[in-house]
């Protein structure tokens, strides 16, 4: 039971003058119970990969299995799919439209076909998830903090139960206290089995968060690997338009004077190594 | 897009001349409280502030603690409610002097889409000037600098709807530095910018201030504000914290946390290296110093 | 997202052409008075200098043919509808064929021709228009052609602003309700099973949030332009003020001299 891309290529409006290439040749795997990052500058493709994920886009050549079905097949496997990999917007507070938080919670199971209690269940079991205590349940979502709206939103696709969660840039907009509450979410969903597909351009985030990283840019894939395999490759490798977190560059620049054994994003490891480098000149 | 650098020469040629040489504004708040009409909670309560001609202070707090509201303020957008505020000496609430404090006052918001009027990159970044009256061909020449300083010069003719979003904010910049204002606002101007574009324009920001302009930049994220003079903290419509940034980022991380901010990981280490006496406390928690004071040890 | 990165200012085509830089006022007036001349002119002969006039211009101004045929596409249907219920109900004597009782005339016919060229030449004489003049100076150009009316109330300033406006939200709106519709349809939305009611709710879910974004998004622009000095049109200027000149002088001129030619030919006819 995986998520898996192979060789999956997308162009925008081709054989037209507009024409843009926006994958080439994308390969990866998704585990149940994993955060993986898929990271990339403005452009790089990742929203159209992530459109691809959920069948939103079909794949122009390549493919993309969700638990053994494929996403170009027919109507019914779309649907069995859609439900299966939860995909939550850019700013999802923006597609809140219901008059009460549990009505909006219950948009999608209720699509999915369920009824009376079951779905009850359903909204009330996200909402557990995500945070908000039942006297939530009859508030008006518009009248809600910017970050509690967002959690009404995440809580609206994790009702359908999904196997899979993508998100992208679910931390875009949050002050530094709900990206840690939102960070803590992704992590306690991934012990739950869920695969959290993280979508980002915040490198930084992606090495403290993820269990695996995929680099993306103009389309294809330049590293994939666990955080520290990306650390490692990255120092090899020039990613056009991803800015490297300050830490993990000067970690780069001692490692190759020699002062230091080990790269890191960590500042509290990267002081270690530079004071233990010091001790060693005296 | 061109590196920032590569565009300094160039740009020192239509350097702001005699705008940037009377140098920035200064911003005075007294005692002031703002209420919306029909809500009876104060967003602010009694903030007083004075901002310094030339000095860049970060606006820090948690989402709704009134940060944006004090923005306001400060071009007359809105009036505060009680006390005042004056900009270079003039009462905002003046009406006759609005568009005075609004040619000396600018404001960039968080999302570009919101702020850009025109569909033609160029025409968008007349609409200041094309507001304020002034000569056709004044015009042309502050629209020609602006697009230059943030690198647009070269996709004037086109259609805004074909930038990026990193280059819509830029566009926004233009919009602002084509007005030539001595003090520059901005409203979570980066957090929807990726980290290249959020850099690139930061970089802009620098060199603003440079000139002499005011900054005042409200933000949630402190790696963005290790460039500013003083941090003011606002908690809840009132001036929590208040002093140097320096001072600011020294706080310990488990207190930052409390207070809602991660701790720049650059701050981190630079603390960590000054407590074991590796490089000199003076040192500024930019990777750039803490890696020349490193190199010299060498 | 990229799918309507397609989407262009109105029909612009931009080109460095006599024609691109004329005063839009100039334009604007040549193609309503040839809307007025078209209609007085109906012979096929003063029919056939205007659309000799219009493919001198498209020359002029390098304007592609294709782009011109395709311009009229959209109302294409209305010319052929209209053409032949002009056929079927002008009446006349001389019968050529009858589908029940609905008969066809020479005369009808005739007239069929007539007036589904003279629709087609308006059509093309409009896009000409469209073609050779960016959205913004054909808003100035509004703005200072319906100037006069504003003694009577009449928002000409307003209105200008907000085709600019409209023009420049077209694309960004797109992309949003795009944005909105796949959230949507990732929660099991369904836009096309089900009855003409059903299919209609559907989209509930997608007009709530995007009105509430609108709206929103109006919000932060006002204060945007507010804060970019914007007092309405008082004490507003242009970049590029309309100017007036020996240019216009000439094309106005060779427009009037071609007008009276055409007339001429008309009445002879």
């Amino acid at each position: 039971m995986s998520l898996t891309v192979k060789k999956l290529s997308f162009t925008y409006n081709p054989g037209l003058p507009t024409e843009a290439k926006a994958l080439q040749n994308v390969s990866f795997n998704a585990e149940k119970g994993e955060i993986l990052s898929i990271v990339g500058h403005t452009g790089s493709g990742k929203s159209t990969l992530a459109m691809h994920l959920n069948g939103l886009l079909v794949p122009q050549s390549g493919e993309v299995i969700v638990d053994g079905l494929k996403t170009d097949s027919e109507p019914n496997n779309l649907k069995k799919i859609r439900q299966c990999v939860g995909l939550v917007f850019q700013y999802p507070e923006q597609q809140i439209f219901a008059e009460t938080v549990r009505d909006e919670i219950s948009f999608g199971p209720y699509n999915w076909g369920k009824r009376g209690e079951a779905l009850e269940e359903r909204v009330f079991e996200a909402m557990d998830l995500i945070g908000l205590d039942n006297s939530f349940a009859s508030a008006n979502p518009f009248l809600l903090s910017g970050g509690e709206k967002r959690r009404v939103a995440i809580a609206s696709v994790l009702a359908s139960e999904p196997g899979y969660l993508v998100l992208d840039e679910p931390t875009a907009g949050l002050d530094f206290t709900g990206v840690c509450e939102l960070t803590l979410l992704l992590r306690s969903m991934s012990e739950k089995g869920i695969c959290v597909i993280h979508i980002t351009h915040d490198l930084e985030l992606a090495l403290n968060i993820s269990d695996r990283i995929l680099i993306i840019s103009e389309g294809t894939v330049t590293a994939y690997g666990t955080p520290s395999e990306i650390s490692e490759m990255l120092s090899n490798i020039n990613v056009k338009g991803l800015i490297l977190p300050d830490i993990l560059s000067l970690s780069y620049e001692l490692k190759k004077t020699g002062s230091i054994e080990n790269l890191t994003s960590d500042p509290y490891r990267l002081a270690e190594q530079i004071k233990a480098a010091k001790m060693r000149c005296r | 897009m061109a590196p920032v650098s590569a565009m300094l020469p160039r740009w020192r040629l239509y350097s702001w001349s005699n705008n940037l040489m009377s140098s920035g504004t200064t911003l005075y708040l007294k005692g002031a409280e703002f209420q919306y009409p029909d809500n009876e909670k104060k967003v602010l309560k009694g903030i007083d502030l004075e901002i310094r001609a030339g000095e860049w202070i970060a606006l820090l707090g948690p989402n709704g603690s009134g940060k944006s509201t004090l923005l306001k303020l400060f071009n007359a957008l809105l009036l505060p409610s009680q006390g005042c505020c004056f900009i270079d000496g003039i009462n905002t609430n003046e009406t006759k002097s609005v568009a005075l404090i609004r040619s000396k006052v600018s404001i960039v918001f968080q999302n570009p889409e919101d702020q850009i009027v025109a569909s033609v990159v160029e025409e968008d970044t007349a609409f200041g000037p094309e507001n304020l009256g002034l000569r056709s061909d004044e015009i042309k020449i502050r629209v020609k600098e602006a697009l230059i300083s943030v690198g647009l010069w070269e996709k004037r003719k086109h259609a805004v709807s074909s930038l990026s979003g990193g280059q819509k904010q830029r566009l926004a910049l233009a919009g602002v530095f084509a007005i030539r204002p001595g003090s520059l606002l901005l409203d979570e101007a980066m957090s929807m910018l990726d980290p290249a574009s959020r850099k690139s324009f930061l970089d802009l920001i620098k060199r603003e201030h440079s000139s002499g302009c005011t900054i005042v930049q409200v933000t949630h994220r402190l790696d963005e504000i290790l460039n500013s003079d003083r941090t003011v903290v606002i908690t809840d419509g009132q001036i929590s914290w208040q002093g140097k940034t320096e001072n600011f980022l020294s706080i310990s991380e488990n207190e930052l946390k409390d207070m809602g901010f991660a701790k720049p990981p650059v701050a981190v280490l630079k603390e960590e290296l000054v407590k074991s006496g590796i490089i000199p406390g003076s040192t500024r928690s930019d990777i750039g110093e803490i890696r020349k004071k490193l190199c010299l040890l060498q | 997202m990229s799918l309507i990165k397609g989407v262009t200012l109105g029909q612009y085509i931009p080109a460095d052409s006599f024609i691109h830089k004329l005063d839009p006022r100039c334009k604007l007036l040549i193609t309503v008075l040839s809307m007025i001349l078209i209609f007085i002119s109906g012979s096929f002969p003063a029919m056939a200098m205007w659309a000799s006039l219009i493919i001198f211009t498209a020359k002029r101004s390098q304007i592609p043919a294709k782009a011109l045929i395709k311009s009229a596409k959209p109302i294409l249907v209305l010319i052929i509808f209209t053409s032949l219920l002009n056929i079927f109900f002008t009446g006349g004597s001389n019968i050529i064929f009858s589908i029940g009782p609905l008969k066809a005339s020479v005369e009808g016919t005739v007239t069929a021709l007539r007036m589904g060229l003279r629709l087609y030449l308006l059509v093309l004489f409009t896009a000409l228009l469209t073609f050779t003049t960016s959205p913004s100076e054909l808003s100035d150009g509004l703005e200072a052609a319906f100037g006069p009316l504003t003694r009577f109330g009449f928002p000409a300033h307003e209105v200008a602003m907000m085709m600019t406006i409209a023009l420049r939200f077209i694309p960004t709106l797109f992309e949003e309700t795009e944005r909105i519709i796949n959230a949507q349809v990732s929660r099991g939305a369904d836009f096309v099973s089900g009855g003409l009611i059903k299919r209609a709710k559907a989209y509930i879910p997608v007009l709530i949030p995007l009105f509430v974004l609108v709206f929103k998004r109006a919000d932060t622009l006002a204060s945007a332009m507010e804060a970019r000095c914007y007092r309405g049109g008082k004490g507003r200027v242009r970049m590029y003020p309309l100017t007036w000149g020996s240019a216009e002088n000439k094309a106005l001129t060779a427009f009037v001299v071609f007008s009276a030619a055409v007339i001429s030919l008309n009445r002879c006819m």
